[in-house]
C-alpha cells in the first residue's frame, strides 16, 4: 500500500495506491487519524492507484467519515475511484453514502 | 458434523454438473493478520495458473480476504492459529474452503447490515460476511469437532472451453 499525504488549501488530499487489505488497514487508519488529529476534517481521497479494497479499508474510511462529519465540520470524499472499487462500494451500500467523483481536482474544488 | 447457518439449503451445483476436480491446491498458514499477503498470493498464482476469469479472481480475493480474516479475528481472537486454505476447480466452478480451529462460528448469530440506514447510523464493521454472500454463489458453514470449515462457490469462474470442431 502506498499513501501520500499533501495538505492543500481547501482540504487535505491522500493518494493511495496497491492494495488495501486487511494487513494493511491498520495502518491506512492510522494515516487518517494522523489528518483528523491535526484538526483538518476535509479530506479527498484519490482511489485511482488502488487494486484491490476489502471491508478493513472500508472500515477505515467510514471510521474517518464519521469523524470528518461530525458537527458539519467537514467529509471525507472520494476521487477516481476504479470500476473495481466501485464495484466493493456498491456491494456494501457505501457508493451511495461517499460522495464521489471523476477528477481530483472537482474532488478538491467540492469543497 | 453439524451444519449451520441454514446450510442444509444450501446446494453445490458444481459437484453435479461436472464431477472432475481439475486442479486442487492448499495453504498452510499460522492465522494471523501478517499471513494475509501470503493468502492472497497464493489465490492470486492459483487463479492465474486455472484460468481464471479476471472478475471472478477479484470476487474470489474479495470472499477469500473476508473469510481469513474473520477467522484471524474472531476464532483466534487475533491469538493466531492453524489456518487452512483451499482452491478447487470442479468443472468451470471454483471451490474455496477455509479450515480453522478456532472459537466455533454460527453465521446466523450476525445481522445483515442494513443498508437502508444512513450510514452515519449504521456501525462501522460487518461488512464481510455481507460481500462474501454477494460475491459468492453459495457459502456453506460447518463446525465439528475438527473445527470451523467454510466452503464457497464461485460457478462459471472459468471461461468456457471453445466446442470442438469449431
Amino acid at each position: 500500500m502506498e499513501v501520500s499525504t499533501v495538505d492543500l488549501k481547501r482540504c487535505t488530499l491522500i493518494r493511495l495506491g496497491g492494495r488495501i487489505d486487511g494487513s494493511f488497514a491498520p495502518e491506512l487508519g492510522s494515516k487518517f487519524r494522523a489528518v483528523t488529529d491535526s484538526g483538518r476534517y476535509k479530506i479527498v481521497v484519490n482511489m485511482k492507484d488502488v487494486s484491490y479494497a476489502s471491508s478493513a479499508c472500508l472500515r477505515e474510511m467510514i471510521s474517518v467519515w464519521k469523524t470528518c462529519r461530525r458537527w458539519n465540520r467537514g467529509d471525507l470524499r472520494l476521487a477516481e475511484v476504479s470500476p473495481n472499487i466501485d464495484k466493493v462500494l456498491d456491494l456494501t451500500g457505501l457508493k451511495s453514502q461517499f460522495m464521489l467523483y471523476a477528477t481530483e481536482a472537482e474532488a478538491v474544488g467540492s469543497f | 458434523m453439524r451444519l449451520l447457518g441454514g446450510a442444509s439449503s444450501l446446494s453445490f451445483a458444481a459437484a453435479h454438473r461436472c464431477n472432475v476436480t481439475l486442479m486442487k491446491r492448499e495453504l498452510s498458514v499460522a492465522g494471523v493478520k501478517c499471513d494475509i499477503p501470503q493468502i492472497e498470493d497464493f489465490l492470486e498464482h492459483a487463479c492465474k495458473d486455472a484460468g481464471v476469469d479476471p472478475s471472478a479472481s477479484f470476487d474470489l480475493h474479495l470472499a477469500l480476504e473476508e473469510a481469513c480474516c474473520n477467522v484471524i479475528e474472531h476464532a483466534y481472537e487475533g491469538q493466531g492459529g492453524e489456518l487452512n486454505v483451499g482452491f478447487e476447480t470442479v468443472g468451470r466452478d471454483v471451490i474455496l474452503t477455509v479450515h480453522d480451529h478456532g472459537h466455533a462460528f454460527d453465521p446466523d448469530t450476525i445481522a445483515a447490515p442494513d443498508l437502508s440506514v444512513p450510514l452515519v447510523d449504521r456501525p462501522i464493521g460487518g461488512l464481510g460476511l455481507h460481500i462474501m454472500g454477494q460475491v459468492m454463489d453459495d457459502l456453506r458453514f460447518s463446525f465439528s469437532d475438527t473445527g470451523n470449515t467454510l466452503v464457497m462457490l464461485k460457478r462459471d469462474a472459468l471461461p468456457a472451453s471453445p466446442t470442438l470442431g469449431e
